[in-house]
């Protein structure tokens, strides 16, 4: 049977029994609909009956990622609204009141961007799936049957000849990967494998002390590699606190699987480690500890912002979070921003500069800037000089730099690690560094607070014989490498940009920024290209826990458990802690490995990253570091939101590469299209989660995603509780069938975990307890009447979801009437004003930033062989193997950029946005266009030298060209298109699919457009997407293109 | 590729600093508030004193905007709804198109509101400006004048009333001509998933709209052929709710009130300004009100994206 891609001619589609029906269609439920909507009328006025704050669930949207907290209107048991939440500090600014009574917040709202507003049509999808699905083809084939929840687990837990059409190939359950299960002989054999890293060990020692379990190991000749337990891949798209924890603690806690990888990397990945890298702490000798996070500015206080590589009106993190801080500052004249980007987005339309970039020479710029500030000595050099707390202290300054720590120089001019006391004739351990004080060396440690140090900024000399730099030395030579003029051609833009951003923003004191995002990142010298911008010049002026300068957030509270805290949710009766280096390599040392064979190696290690998305299924298509069994994939679409995913493709359809894939989604995307099973999941208004935080933020904030709307999904029992199939019942089953430790009954020790709400409502008791460890800032009980609201918004809701009894039972009558209170306001958040302490922010960062980084420049490329660099640098494009990029004469530049109708993947479901842009553009620069010889709405086709046939290739005999519509305009510079993310799908109800024999029919509304990711450039040594190997990014922005009219 | 169109851009004479600030502190002169723009002799189509910025929080302005609204109903005087749009913090999202759609169903064939999105390169900087656009609840309305008596009526708070069982077919079509925004869409009673395989019921809701209960549920939808248009959620307004697209406005570019309240925010802010001196506004006597800054080296056929 063929895919059928024509929808029929008629309205009166037979509909699939599978697919979201039942409760919602069908006449008598319409009477019932019309006899409540007349009741929704007032016959005296004639207009609505009043607003009730029990016609309201506040929860949190997850129409991208920013996690707005939202008020979804219940009208008969259907979402029919969403809005802002007041409560909430994303969504309205400033929040209300956290204790002000729910009936006063009833007609109240915050403001949500479009993506938010119509929210309803994620749930409200035609082509949700709510039973489970087995293939019944080839993978990718798109024939699927429906199959008992309960036979899917027994299959996947027991394996066999689980799909006749691929011949008598048996499939590896479950139940045998689960190999090595006593968390004592786990933690042994992960300190012996420390020590064979060590050299301290030999693989033949640990072979004979661990003779009668070596079955259990991947390969017993690399013990490193771990158990088998770690050919379990987990991987996730779009995961949050509360559900991450409960699939971490099957994935690690129970299972045993070091592999458990989130998608950070296809985001902004090179940002995050950069992050990670300039909080690393010195301790034990090491640069250790970093925090995966990384600033963004302060818009409600800055004078000044570059917003660089940064689309922050339309995405980012998120509209209606930073928009409206935006745009009353620059309408009052507080403050100007400066938009650093290729294209003229909505930002540049309200920015006093627009600096066109080249595309990837943001470490120009940036250097160029930092030459002209340290030249003109616009830094602030009392921040500079602090090396320590106690200088810090002195001068008021919440955080201090290494810029002054003298850096120990190679031999080869290179730059390595610290010096330390030791080495230059001083007292003081491993952590004890020195600077120049003088004339002569001081040593210090970092976080003393009583002894204040500082030190000279610019020293290049020798100390105790051994040649040194200052760590701002060292980054004077590297800005100092080129001319003004040099670094502006890099950057192709004019000098006086780089001196006039660079004057504007050290004019401001700490109330300027510069804040990054993909832009910078996701090209191959990403990390360091923010290393530059969000690194070194916010250094420079020292802005970090500034109010107007670099934010750290305010964090969250608590939610997981911590000292007074009523819940522990990590209690866990024999927890394992998984070992062995994981299939993308990462935090892993490749020389200390025994898979060492030289370089390059076979694919990039990531000592300094983790979450790299392009690595997963690439790296299990090479079985190197070593094959994998199952692939698990949840809310992910790796395919659609990498660029080239298309190379992923024969990987997921081949059946030794791939044995098991098991997905859990909504629909039928772009990825779970080559699935072996994929089970129904619940959307974002029928679930539990906890969507924290952001940079940014300056509030502690614990935003709460809680059920607003019964689920279509089958309900099952598990554990005897009845609920929906959701990826918690997934995990939960296949837990019960294995007996695992740390579910079900004694899951908690000495409660039970034998349904998701066990594990989520105890969250909500801990936000409940506040902040204080002495518990002085527990939230109220909720009155009596917060309690009938409470029960009354969810009447609607089915047992197997809303349980109140049962729920008062989980956290017990001390905590159930603030779970309540907690649930009724969709969250809890520090009030507006407790945002900030004086003139800095409340919540600080607080300690050494890390203006060089020992540890990068420590380690080598696990591909060239060569050190890092430990500092801003200009480091040029290339590949894997540091090669130039071979285009073969292409001569447009392919960006992406979002728009605010649209996130990557999951919105082409939603028709009131697809109504206000059906397709999307590929904009182009009309002086490119007219030497093309292009017209306005022409229709071109994008290739590369990468994809030269211009095609998604998904298939046998399957293929969606790339063809899309251009927009000429001057919105965007010469020699560079971009096109939006979101639409160009071929699947998501794109094309038809077939299931238990009948034909679903696409909706060609979901087909339209153009997804160009196929275009981008395809690295030749790993066959897979071009990477950053030191930040991990994947990249989007580096790729050349042909157009070509059709 | 590295052209010297390419290095030329990032040198276009910016806006001075505090740009609508100096606007706000100028009286007569209007010349001071170009310096550094090409003025090529356009005509600025309204007042002398350009319009206030509201630089306040936008929550701030929300809730007052909702105290506001509560004061008025509890008087019990009839109110004189206005509504503003302050393009210069539009950021062309159209967060309060989709509200709209949510809070008043509407299907493929048109929506109470849309944000016009002006693109264009005047002299050598790009500008982005936006424009959200509804019915402006005129005072001397033309759709009016294009039907008979009865038909549309002006209800003493401003807003423009159908009569869906009257205006239908012809009449509704004549209206929908007959109006110089386009504000009007004719309701052709289909739904968005009704082509999928699994028509959903959050399209068929029953909703009130004017004061009746109707539904667009296929086959008993009572609004097919009928004219329809933004009523400003007078549903919402009487039970103390701010229309959506005010509220859902991240850039806080939308303002609502009474006219009839002196102390109201609308009153405040539009003191003056009652009219727009467009050449198509002095006829019909909008209750929408821009602020909007001078398009500097507009073309015409720019002008007309908006001003058709």
């Amino acid at each position: 049977m063929t895919l059928n891609n024509t929808v029929p001619e008629s309205n009166t589609i037979a509909r699939r029994e599978f697919l979201r029906q039942g409760p919602l269609l069908g006449g008598a439920c319409l009477a019932a609909a019309l006899e409540a909507g007349a009741q929704l009328s007032d016959p005296v006025r004639g207009t609505m009956k009043p607003i009730e704050a029990s016609d309201f669930i506040y929860t949190t949207c997850l129409q991208c990622n920013t996690g707005c907290e939202i008020k979804v209107r219940i009208q008969d048991g259907l979402a029919v609204k969403i809005d802002g939440n007041p409560y909430g500090p994303r969504a309205m600014d400033p929040h209300i009141d956290w204790r002000t009574p729910v009936t006063e917040a009833a007609r109240l709202t915050g403001s949500i961007c479009p993506k938010g507003q119509a929210g309803i049509q994620t749930t409200y999808d035609p082509y949700r799936i709510t039973k489970v699905l087995k293939r019944a083809g080839a993978r990718g084939e798109g024939k699927w049957v429906t199959i008992p929840f309960h036979q899917a687990i027994e299959e996947i837990v027991n394996g066999g000849v689980l799909f006749p059409q691929d011949g008598g190939r048996v499939v590896t359950g479950l139940k045998d990967l689960y190999a090595l299960r006593d968390p004592k002989l786990f933690r042994d054999m992960a300190a012996d494998v420390a020590l064979i890293e060590d050299k301290k060990m030999t693989v033949a020692e640990f072979k004979a002390k661990y003779k009668d379990h070596l079955d259990k190991l991947i390969d017993p000749d690399h013990p490193d590699l771990g158990p088998k337990n770690n050919q379990f891949v987990f991987n996730w798209g779009r995961l949050k606190a509360g559900r991450s924890q409960f699939f971490l603690r099957f994935v690690r806690s129970s299972f045993g699987s070091k592999n458990a990888h989130g998608h950070t990397t296809v985001c902004q990945g090179s940002i995050y480690f950069a992050g990670k890298s300039m909080s690393d702490q010195p301790s034990g000798g090491k640069f250790t500890g970093g925090t995966k996070f990384y600033w963004m500015a302060d818009a409600a206080h800055a004078e000044f912002i570059i917003y660089w590589g940064a689309n922050v009106i339309e995405g980012n993190y998120g509209p209606p979070l930073k928009v409206p801080k935006i745009t009353r500052g620059v309408a009052s004249g507080r403050l100007r921003i400066a938009v650093v980007d290729p294209r003229y987005s909505t930002a540049a339309a309200l920015a006093w500069k627009w600096v066109p970039i080249k595309p990837g020479e943001d470490a120009a710029l940036a250097l160029g800037m930092i030459r002209w500030i340290l030249e003109n000595q616009r830094y602030d050099k009392r921040y500079l000089e602090n090396c320590n707390r106690a200088a810090a202290n002195a001068d008021g300054e919440p955080t201090w730099s290494n810029a002054a720590w003298l850096v120990k120089i190679r031999s080869d001019g290179t730059a390595g690690g610290f010096l330390r006391a030791a080495e230059a004739g001083l007292e003081g351990d491993a952590d004890t560094f020195v600077c120049l004080r003088d004339g002569g060396p001081v040593a210090f440690k970092s976080d003393d607070a009583s002894r204040a140090v500082e030190g000279e900024l610019f020293v290049n000399t020798t100390v105790n014989g051994v040649r040194v730099k200052s760590a701002l030395q060292i980054l004077l030579e590297e800005a100092r490498s080129r001319s003004l003029a040099e670094w502006a051609a890099l950057a192709e833009v004019r000098v006086e940009d780089i001196t006039e951003l660079a004057r504007e923003f050290t004019s401001h004191g700490k109330r300027a920024a510069v804040e990054i995002h993909r832009g910078v990142s996701q090209h191959t010298n990403g990390f360091y290209n923010s290393l530059a911008t969000m690194g070194a010049l916010n250094t420079l002026i020292g802005n970090f826990d500034w109010k107007g300068g670099m934010v750290f957030g305010g964090g969250t509270y608590g939610e997981l458990g911590g000292t007074g805290r009523p819940f522990q949710l990590d209690r866990h009766p024999a927890p394992i802690t998984p070992f062995g280096i994981d299939i993308t390599r990462s935090e892993a040392t490749y020389e200390k490995s025994t898979l060492f064979a030289g370089y390059p190696a076979k694919r990039p290690w990531f000592p300094l990253a983790s979450d790299i998305y392009q690595e997963v299924i690439p790296s299990a298509g090479d079985a190197y570091p070593y094959p994998i069994k199952a692939y698990f994939l949840y809310m992910g679409s790796p395919v659609y939101a990498l660029p080239a995913g298309q190379t992923l493709i024969p990987i997921l359809r081949d059946l030794d590469k791939i044995p098991l894939f098991v997905a859990c989604d909504i629909v039928i995307g772009e990825t779970t299209l080559y699935a072996d099973y994929v089970f129904p999941d619940l959307t974002y208004l029928e679930r539990w989660e906890f969507h924290r935080t952001h940079p940014s933020i300056v509030h502690r904030v614990s935003p709460v995603r809680q059920p607003a709307v019964a689920s279509p999904n089958e309900t099952v029992r598990i554990f005897g509780e009845e609920m929906p199939i959701s990826m918690e019942a997934v995990f939960l089953a296949i837990a019960e069938r294995l007996q695992m430790p740390g579910f079900g009954p004694r899951g908690f020790i000495d409660a039970d975990l034998t349904r998701p709400e066990d594990f989520y409502l105890r969250m909500v008791a801990n936000i409940a307890f506040g902040d204080a460890a002495a518990g002085t800032d527990i939230c109220p009980d909720a009155s009596d009447e917060e309690v009938a609201i409470f029960l009354k918004a969810r009447r609607h809701l089915p047992r197997s979801m809303f349980d109140p009894e049962r729920w008062a039972r989980v956290v017990g009558d001390a905590w159930w009437r603030k779970v309540i209170y907690v649930l009724n306001r969709g969250g809890r958040w520090w009030g507006y004003a407790e945002g900030w302490s004086g003139e800095q922010t409340r919540a600080k960062y607080g300690r050494l930033v890390n203006l060089y980084q020992e540890k990068p420049a420590t380690l080598r490329n696990s591909m060239t062989g060569e050190f890092l660099k430990g500092i801003a640098a200009y480091v040029p494009r290339g590949d894997s193997l540091g090669r130039p990029l071979d285009h073969r004469g292409a001569p447009l530049r392919l960006i992406t950029h979002r728009s605010m109708l649209a996130t990557k993947s999951r919105t082409i479901s939603n028709y009131w946005l697809t109504q206000i842009q059906p397709e999307n553009v590929i904009e182009i620069n009309r002086l490119d266009a007219n030497r093309l010889g292009l017209l306005n709405n022409d229709r071109v086709m994008v290739l590369s030298a990468s994809n030269p046939e211009g095609a998604w290739n998904y298939g046998p005999n399957l293929s969606k060209p790339l063809i899309g519509r251009i927009r000429t305009t001057y919105h965007i510079r010469p020699g560079v298109i971009s096109f939006e993310l979101g639409w160009g799908h071929w699947a998501y109800g794109a094309t038809a699919q077939v299931i238990d024999g009948e034909v679903i029919p696409a909706d060609p509304r979901r087909a339209a457009g153009v997804h160009a990711n196929a275009a981008m450039y395809v690295d030749p040594y790993l066959r897979s997407p071009l990477s950053d190997v030191v930040g991990g990014s994947v990249v989007f922005y580096d790729t050349m293109v042909y157009l070509v009219k059709v | 590729m590295a052209s010297e169109e390419s290095k030329t851009i990032g040198s276009i004479e910016p806006p001075r600093r505090g740009f609508f600030r100096a606007l706000g502190s100028l009286g007569a002169g209007l010349a001071a508030a170009v310096t550094g723009w090409k003025a090529l002799g356009w005509r600025r189509a309204q007042a002398a004193e350009p319009p206030p910025v509201l630089a306040e929080a936008q929550g701030t302005l929300l809730l007052r905007m909702q105290r506001d609204l509560e004061a008025t109903l509890a008087r019990g005087t009839t109110p004189s709804w206005l509504m503003v749009v302050d393009t210069r913090k539009c950021i062309g999202c159209d967060a309060c198109t989709v509200a709209c759609r949510a809070e008043n169903p509407t299907g493929p064939a048109g929506a109470f509101r849309r944000v016009i999105q002006l693109r264009f390169t005047p002299g050598r900087r790009p500008v982005s400006i936006f424009k959200p656009s509804n019915c402006l609840q005129c005072d001397n309305p033309p759709c009016a004048r294009a039907v008979p008596e009865g038909m549309i009526r002006k209800r003493p708070d401003g807003i423009v009333e159908f009569d869906y069982g009257r205006l239908r077919g012809p009449y509704a079509r004549a209206a929908a001509a007959a109006c110089p925004f386009k504000a009007i869409h004719i309701d052709d009673g289909k739904t968005f998933t009704q082509t999928t395989p699994a028509p959903q019921a959050y399209e068929e809701r029953p909703f009130v709209e004017n004061g009746v209960t109707y539904s667009r549920k296929p086959g008993a939808n009572q609004l097919v052929d009928t004219a329809r248009k933004c009523n400003f959620c007078n549903h919402l307004l009487y039970v103390g709710v701010l229309p959506a697209c005010v509220r859902t406005c991240i850039g806080g570019a939308m303002y609502f009130g009474d006219a009839n309240n002196p102390a109201s925010l609308v009153n405040e802010i539009t003191q003056g300004r009652r009219r727009f001196r467009g050449h198509e506004a002095a006829a019909v006597g909008p209750r929408v009100i821009y602020f909007t800054e001078p398009m500097p080296g507009a073309s015409y056929m720019d002008c007309s994206v908006c001003h058709y």
